[in-house]
């Protein structure tokens, strides 16, 4: 099939350029044959022009439009779960972040450490750090300089020790001879088994 | 059930554009925006799709499996940069054209035809509802015959020709569907024009002789 045989189909749909359509055209008013011949297929084509349109059943369009729907409404639940998601999953990071932010912040805040000097002995240190995170993780401990820690024994609101954990921190150490019941920031109170 | 598709459509959507209802539905999930679109052009896609195989049935079949294809392929497959019907088309046109290879024959009406009763595969279609019966009616004599002569034509003549009529598809378009160069899609029009010329002539001849 040449491109000359198929001009005359391109020219009776119009799709020829406004200057081959001049071409064709006196090309045309010059053949007798390629004029009968785009004539004979310009009334096909209008005789084609005369095919119905078939609608389909309206039950048929009616099954489309259902599973247009349930489509739709998988789509909301889908999309409902994904905003639920990462709603939930923001709500959890800003809740986390603030707590850690506020307890950092109280923290420090409470980060009065005292220290209690123990009279005599190998001058032991008795500091409380008021580091929440660490009260529940570490038992009292002694650093290298002999400094005993305990963290979060200071009650903020009273201004005292927190006497429960205070002996309970007490009964893993292990006391001096000398020693004295009394929890407030004293000289009499030593503590040893550091270093001995 | 009995559903008119054109039901509750507002008449500001009737004069949106396609790309407009495309772009609606898909961005707003608007679920009217597709009933319009689908209001404007299933007729074209059902007849195209009948045009094909010849009967109501498989119509029904393909013609749901392509506008459920539309419908799920619509958010990620389609991009708005061409013609939406232009698509639907062509998912129309591969589910056709799958089915008859399934089939492993083309429908051939004209071996349908019975010359003692003076019917053909249409007028002895089956129909399925009072729907089908009117529309049977409302098709004439002459219709009749075109669809008859179109039957006729080899399928890859046919495709060409109910592409071009339903669709008023350029040729170009035609040619990436059914993938032939525009060319070949504008000889198999021009011969499936030919052809059909003859056949009207060949009626014509007919039935002069009678007279």
């Amino acid at each position: 099939m040449n491109t000359e045989d198929t001009l005359g189909v391109k020219y009776i749909y119009g799709e020829l350029d406004p200057s081959e359509e001049v071409i064709f055209e006196r090309e045309i008013s010059e053949n007798e044959d390629l004029m009968i011949e785009v004539e004979s297929m310009r009334e096909t084509q209008k005789r084609l022009e005369k095919l119905p349109l078939i609608d389909p059943p309206p039950e048929i369009s009616g099954k489309v439009l259902n599973f247009l729907e349930k489509k739709n409404e998988r789509s909301d639940r889908t999309h409902a779960y994904i905003y639920l998601s990462v709603a939930a999953s923001l709500l959890i990071a800003v809740l986390s972040g603030g707590y850690f932010y506020m307890s950092d912040a109280t923290g420090s805040q409470e980060k009065n450490s005292i220290v209690s000097e123990a009279s005599g002995g190998n001058s032991s240190i008795l500091k409380f750090n008021t580091d929440k995170q660490d009260l529940q993780q570490l038992s009292p401990w002694i650093d290298k300089n002999d400094v005993i820690h305990v963290n979060d024994l200071y009650n903020r609101q009273t201004g005292e020790l927190e006497e429960s954990v205070f002996n309970n921190t007490f009964h893993k150490l292990t006391p001096v001879d000398r020693f004295q019941q009394n929890f407030g920031v004293s000289r009499d109170f030593q503590l040893t088994g550091s270093r001995n | 059930m009995k559903l008119n598709i054109a039901d509750h459509i507002p008449e500001n959507y009737t004069q949106l554009k396609d790309r407009e209802l495309v772009h609606k539905y898909r961005k707003e999930n608007d679920q009217l925006a597709f009933r319009e679109l689908m209001n404007r052009h299933q007729a074209k896609v059902y007849s195209y799709i009948y045009s094909m195989v010849n009967s109501r049935e498989v119509t029904n079949d393909i013609f749901q499996e392509t506008f459920t294809k539309v419908i799920t392929k619509m958010d990620d497959t389609y991009n708005e940069q061409g013609k939406w019907i232009a698509w639907v088309m062509r998912i129309a046109h591969n589910a056709t054209i799958d089915y008859i290879r399934k089939q492993k024959r083309f429908v051939d009406v004209s071996s349908n035809y019975d010359k003692e009763s003076n019917t053909d595969f249409y007028d002895r279609l089956p129909d399925e509802d009072s729907v089908g019966q009117q529309e049977q009616l409302e098709i004439d004599e002459s219709t009749s015959s075109l669809l008859r002569h179109i039957s006729e034509l080899p399928e890859e003549q046919r495709t060409v020709v109910m592409l071009r009529h339903y669709y008023e598809m350029p040729f170009k378009e035609i040619a990436e569907l059914t993938d032939v160069s525009i060319n070949t899609a504008l000889g198999r029009m021009r011969y499936a024009l030919i052809n059909l010329r003859k056949m009207f002539e060949e009626e014509s001849d007919k039935e002069s002789k009678k007279v």
